[in-house]
């Protein structure tokens, strides 16, 4: 005779049944989330990891170019080294050496709201060489010397950028020459 | 007389049929590739969620397309020219017989195209309506996504890579199991066959002597092959009719337009060609003549586009033109056909 409270077979196969449906919901909204949001910041931290990953796969003493895709987005990153000659690093590069992607320029931006890689390099160059045209500046300077502007960090739009990567056994220098119309 | 215990059939029924069920269930997830269909489901879904949102907010809605990396290769290599430090890249290894080998680079570049196509709506969906203006910038210029890269590794000969004409494939060969060429498919429905072929050569020189001039198709640089073996297929679009002007200009004896769709034909001389978006119209960029048979590879020439309306949150309808082309994957060839690129790397 059944008493009221007993677990039967009918009763345990609805629970089974309904506890794997839920496991499954749940695994697959987690799924869906993870896929679904925060992908600017996701796409910033595999942007670093892939530039980390192609740094060190280029030989020493080799001027190579790697082509990567900046990041769509509410923000501009920027992709910013930092060594001991800078006054202000990111806290985050525990005092060492690093190379850092951020959506705004600056070491606090980097603080906040960045990603970094700590990297073995006694000096870390990464610049922006813009070309002036000689014709704009001719009346800001004597003679027309003086045609490139260079900025530090690289900006990162969504579009395809080349840099430029030159490794040497204690230097890593990444330059992005940028041939618009500074 | 049921005794304590006993299960009655009924209840021994339920209980086989809810462990089959849960073993068909557990197989499913086993045996489907979820993660790459539900990469290519929620980038159709982004699409229509952007196309579909109000013009301002376009920008806010995210793109979730991830491009797709392909190499193929011959076993040894893993295209680390191409996709060294990246990941989730799909290696293909072709077969040793050669024409097989032809066969599955043209059937992999084809469905490529055709999955960007698919992807991104068709040309049917206004994608980027207020990217420019959302950032207080006045220009507007095509909005990109960059859907697939296919790569072939060093090591697979030049003998086999020559031989490769994707657009012929296109031509004679069917979309899965759809009835449909891709040359159809792109049209829209078999009545593509009704219309005539285009006499490349009439073509190739209208392009190559345009008169700058009407900026109808002002050629605007060149398209560099790279030293990579990797060409990138590229859907852009703009909010603009004006290159379907150039493009119904060319159809007398160019462009092989159906509709309001239009395919390229079989270019001659081994020379790529990418069709540039710009307000003005419609611009070609140029490549070098193929020296080798990796770049006879990137002479094919491959777009097709739409131009017309487009589906937004307006009631008014909208118009864009879009395309998608297959271009060697180097920074200068890509921005030289996007103004943008969105969608994940």
């Amino acid at each position: 005779m059944n008493k009221n409270g007993d677990v039967t077979i009918t009763n345990f196969l609805t629970i089974v049944i309904a506890v794997v449906g839920i496991v499954l919901l749940v695994f697959a909204g987690v799924r869906i989330y993870n896929i679904a949001v925060h992908q600017e910041t996701e796409d910033a931290k595999n942007l670093l990891n892939v530039i980390d990953e192609k740094i060190s796969l280029v030989d020493e003493g080799v001027n190579t170019s790697i082509t990567v895709q900046g990041i769509s987005g509410d923000n501009i990153w920027y992709l910013c080294g930092y060594d001991k000659s800078w006054d202000s690093r990111p806290g985050k590069c525990l005092l060492e050496n690093c190379i850092c992607i951020c959506p705004n320029w600056g070491s606090e931006s980097c603080q906040e709201e960045g990603f970094c890689r700590m990297v073995n390099y006694d000096n870390v160059d990464i610049k922006t060489v813009t070309s002036i045209d000689q014709q704009r500046i001719v009346a800001l300077y004597e003679d027309d010397r003086y045609f490139e502007s260079v900025s530090f960090c690289v900006p990162l739009p969504p579009e395809l950028r080349e840099l430029e990567v030159e490794k040497g056994e204690d230097s890593l220098k990444i330059m992005y020459y940028d041939e618009t119309d500074g | 007389m049921d005794k304590r215990g006993e299960l009655t059939s009924h209840q021994i029924v339920l209980l086989v049929l809810a462990i089959v069920g849960f073993l068909v269930v557990l197989s499913i997830f086993l045996v489907f590739d979820f993660e790459g269909k539900s990469s290519d489901e929620i980038c159709k879904l982004s699409v229509l969620t952007r196309a579909t949102s109000h013009d301002t907010f376009q920008s806010s809605v995210p793109l979730k397309c991830t491009t797709k990396k392909i190499c193929l290769t011959d076993g040894k290599g893993d295209c680390a020219e191409s996709f060294a430090g990246e990941k989730d890249v799909e290696e293909i290894k072709l077969p040793n017989n050669e024409l097989e080998a032809v066969n599955l680079i043209e059937e992999i570049s084809a469905d490529a195209m055709y999955d960007c196509w698919k992807m991104t709506g068709e040309g049917r969906y206004g994608l980027f309506g207020d990217f420019w203006n959302s950032r207080g910038l006045g220009y507007n210029e095509p909005g990109c996504v960059v859907c697939s890269r296919v790569a072939i590794d060093n090591g697979v000969g030049d003998s086999i890579v020559e031989k490769v004409d994707i657009r012929e494939y296109m031509a004679n060969n069917e979309v899965g199991n759809t009835g449909l060429t891709y040359d159809e498919a792109f049209a829209g429905g078999k009545d593509f066959a009704g219309y005539t072929r285009v006499n490349a050569e009439t073509f190739t020189n209208k392009i190559d002597n345009a008169d700058n001039s009407n900026k109808l198709l002002g050629k605007q640089g060149t398209i560099d092959y790279n030293n990579k073996h990797e060409i990138a297929f590229v859907f852009s679009q703009i909010d603009s009719v004006e290159p379907w002007n150039a493009v119904r200009e060319l159809s007398e004896d160019g462009l092989i337009v159906v509709g309001a769709s239009f395919i390229t034909p079989k270019f001659l001389g081994g020379i790529s060609r990418a069709l540039l978006l710009n307000k003005a119209g419609l611009a070609v960029a140029v490549g070098v003549l193929a020296s080798s048979g990796i770049n006879a590879y990137y002479g094919q020439t491959l777009a097709a586009g739409y131009c017309g309306n487009v589906a937004t949150n307006y009631e008014e309808s909208k118009e864009g033109c879009s395309i998608v082309q297959a271009v060697p994957y180097t920074a200068e060839n890509v921005n030289k056909i996007c103004g943008f690129i969105d969608g994940s790397p």
